[in-house]
Parts: C-alpha cells; structure tokens; sequence
C-alpha cells in the first residue's frame, strides 16, 4: 500500500491528473483510509486557490502613455 | 488612408465578435490600433512585471525588462506567426530578456540551473521525514487549518505578505514554474515553451515549490 510520505511526493501529480490509472487508484484507496492525507491533501488545493487569487501586481501610473508613446514612434518610423 | 481607415474600422468589428481571438487582436496591432496595444499593455503588463520578478530580484530591473520586452513585441509583431498564443509569445520575449539580463548580472544565478530541478544544494524533501514514521505514517499529521475561504484570507494583509514572500524565496527556477503555472494560470505545455524546459522538469519543479509555500502557511493558518 502507498504510504502517507509517498503520497506527499506525489500530491500535485494527483492533483494534476499526471498519474498512471493504476497509481491514481492507489491514491484514492489511500485517501479514503487516512484522514491525515485528505487534509494534506486539502491544503495543497487551498494553497493553488489562493496562489489563483492573489491580485495583480498594479500597473504603474503613465505606463501605457509612454509605451503608447514608443509604439506610435515605431509605427510611423516603418509607415 | 481612406483604405486604411476602412480596413481598421473591419478589422474592429471582427474584434468585438471575438474579443479573446489573438488572430484579430494581432491584426489591429499590426495596421497600428493605439487602442489594440493599450488594451494589451493593460492586459499584460502585471504579469509579465510578476514573471519578471521570478528572473531579477530588484524591481527597478523588473521594470526595465517588461519595459525592453514591449519593445520586442512591438518590433516581433510582424514575425508572429501564431504558433503559439500570443499570451505565451509574450512571455517567451520576456524569459529570454530576464536570461540575457541574468547572464549579465554577476549576482544572478545562472538560468541554466532550471535545466536540472535536482541539483544537491536544492534538494529537500516536500515534508520534512521527521514527520513520518518507519512505515512512511504520519508521526506528526499535518495540523487542521482555518476553514476560511482564500479571498478572506487574502483580505488579510499578513497572509498575503507571507504568501508573496514565500514566493520570492523559492529558489529561481520554482519561482518561476508556480508563478506561471499557479498565479498566471498557463498551461504546462506552454509553460514548458516558455522557459526551455522539460515536462518532467516542470512537473518536479511546480510540486516542490507547492510544497514550500504549504509548510510556510502551516503555521500561520494553523487552526488556534
């Protein structure tokens, strides 16, 4: 039987779907007996929601206006 | 110029019908949509700032190669040829820009390192074995943790800086890997494009820096 360290290897393959059909199995049967890895496991999806979530790095100000700047300069230069 | 208007003005109603089509945005770009390229510049430019920061650590220089990147999609345009997503073509320039700067930065480390997930230094187990029994049980379960939802743990200033900070002292390559995989939301096989790099690599690499950034928030979301 799989143990709990190894299910630990294998978390995001698991959770990617990159696992055989055979080992994907033992990974359920696992799941199903031991708490302790459905809550690592748990974890590992909430760290991936929260990685999802984390807002956009700001764009900062005149940014578009000086790369708008460039772009014209560029386009009138092969007009 | 009558043409050119008539052309642009078609070429803008194609985009409304498809907004994400890559096909009609690249077109505008290419007869020279000021709108076409702001719209883009908007879209992009907190990832690609973001992905940036996983090559360069300063942000001064962060800013300077997304600012040299641009300016290789706006001279690359004409050569796109649609290969890949235009998303993914970005971010090639910008990973090839972050490299070149790296190379010439003595205090980067060097990006060939991305080519081997496993050197010794980097190694570490995923959880530390201490945790587990001879049997390969858990000695020492994981703890449970809150049960409130990622947007309010966001909401949070200490969790958000934990999280930011756990990704800035991944180790390059990882860094990169989550970032684009995780945060930016690309698909593996782009992912793999991107940053030269193998499907196991990137495999590898995205499941340790996974694993980090989860023992970093045990403690903090630990249920009290």
């Amino acid at each position: 039987m799989l143990s709990c360290k190894e299910l630990t290897e294998v978390a995001t393959d698991y959770l990617e779907r990159d696992l055989s059909w055979h080992k994907q199995l033992s990974v359920r049967v696992h799941l199903w007996m031991c708490g302790y890895c459905r809550r690592y496991l748990d974890q590992m999806r909430k760290v991936i929601a929260l990685l999802r979530r984390l807002p956009k790095e700001p764009v900062p100000p005149n940014t578009v206006e000086k790369l708008l700047a460039q772009f014209r300069e560029l386009r009138d230069k092969h007009a | 110029m009558g043409r050119k208007r008539r052309q642009n003005r078609e070429i803008r109603v194609q985009a409304a019908a498809n907004p994400d089509d890559d096909g009609v945005l690249v077109a505008r770009l290419r007869v020279g949509d000021e709108q076409a390229f702001a719209e883009l510049v908007s879209k992009y430019h907190g990832s690609l700032l973001r992905l940036a920061l996983s090559f360069v650590s300063e942000r001064a220089t962060a800013d300077e190669v997304v600012q040299e990147t641009w300016l290789g999609v706006i001279r690359g345009l004409s050569a796109f040829e649609g290969r890949s997503s235009l998303k993914t073509w970005i971010f090639r320039i910008l990973a090839n820009r972050a490299r070149t700067r790296g190379r010439r930065e003595a205090r980067s480390i060097p990006f060939s390192s991305l080519k081997d997930p496993q050197p010794e230094s980097h190694y570490e187990p995923e959880v530390d074995p201490s945790r587990f029994d001879a049997r390969g049980m858990w000695a020492e379960p994981p703890p449970r943790w809150t049960n409130a939802p990622p947007e309010d743990l966001l909401a949070q200033r200490q969790t958000m800086d934990l999280i930011q900070r756990a990704i800035a002292e991944l180790p390059e390559n990882q860094r990169a890997v989550i970032t684009l995989h995780d945060v930016e939301d690309v698909a593996p096989e782009e992912i793999c494009n991107i940053l030269e790099i193998s499907e196991t690599n990137r495999r590898v690499l995205l499941h340790r820096a996974r694993s980090r950034i989860r023992r970093t928030l045990e403690e903090h979301l630990r249920k009290k």
